[in-house]
């Protein structure tokens, strides 16, 4: 089989993860998981790493909401 | 991963049906299970044996996502040395006998590692938020032949309809139609896949293609 490896995160991590993702794409990622909540991300697929791993965080996390 | 005999295939075989039976089970081990499922799918077919995959988890519950490579990455290195752009993400429902469901699921085949030079792309979003376009489609990154082909955003940016995209018709469309070598004969592949795809679609959701729902 492949190489298998679970990674368990805390919630910093996964900010910090999504953040440096959203940086190098240049993209603000409070602005791509509420637009793509709301229906507004046209091409969502581009995002989905950090729409993957939003998912992680519950619906009312501060990073969504502050 | 090594090239394995074919007393090896007989094990990965069997346990491919397991562990599809472990996500069709649910519960709290279907994420993991999933991510071994999708390590023998690649591994009896068109995985690198340098290839990897690995499971993401929080601290919400039941959520997960599945992806080729190492933590931040996605990438799936395939027998060609071209790569597969793989995520999905998973979410189990609190009810313990309800199958792995997921939240959306991007298939990618691309030749260069930073995907400038992706070929297509099959995209899936369960959830109506997500449904600006049809639940599945299919991307293709080319130019039609014939003049006068209309496309506001580019050829690249049309969303094909499909029914479900599947790992297993990733898989046999890299093998049988862009010909990126598989790992097992097709004696052993081609029954091992179909068997784990009819027993998803069985319980899989499957949107009606081009109806956004």
């Amino acid at each position: 089989m492949l190489a298998v490896q679970t990674y368990e995160m805390t919630r910093d991590e996964i900010v910090a993860l999504i953040e440096a993702k959203a940086a190098r794409l240049h993209v603000d990622p409070k602005h791509i998981v509420t637009a793509h909540r709301h229906g507004e991300l046209e091409d969502w697929a581009d995002y989905a790493d950090i729409l993957a791993l939003a998912e992680l965080l519950e619906n009312d996390d501060p990073l969504f909401t502050a | 991963m090594t090239r394995s005999s074919p007393r090896d295939w007989t094990s990965t075989l069997a346990d491919i049906r397991r562990l599809n039976a472990e996500c069709r089970a649910g519960g709290p081990n279907a994420l993991v299970a999933f991510t071994d499922l999708t390590s023998r799918l690649f591994c009896l077919t068109v995985g690198h044996r340098h290839a990897t995959v690995h499971l993401d988890r929080g601290e919400r519950l039941g959520h997960g996502t599945v992806a080729g490579g190492h933590k931040g990455e996605e990438l799936i290195r395939l027998t060609n040395d071209h790569y597969l752009r793989f995520i999905v993400s998973l979410y189990v429902e609190e009810q313990a006998d309800v199958y792995l469901r997921a939240k959306l699921s991007v298939f990618q085949y691309q030749l260069d590692a930073a995907g400038k030079d992706w070929v297509f792309r099959y995209d899936y979003a369960r959830d109506p938020e997500e449904k600006r376009h049809p639940a599945a489609h299919l991307h293709v990154n080319a130019e039609p032949r014939v003049r006068g082909v209309t496309t506001p955003r580019g050829f690249e940016r049309v969303h094909f309809f499909t029914g479900r995209p599947t790992i297993e018709s990733t898989i046999r469309l890299l093998i049988e139609q862009f010909g990126v070598p598989a790992n097992s004969a097709a004696e052993v592949w081609r029954p091992a896949l179909y068997e784990n795809e009819v027993a998803f679609l069985d319980v899989a959701h499957r949107p009606l293609p081009g109806i956004i729902q």
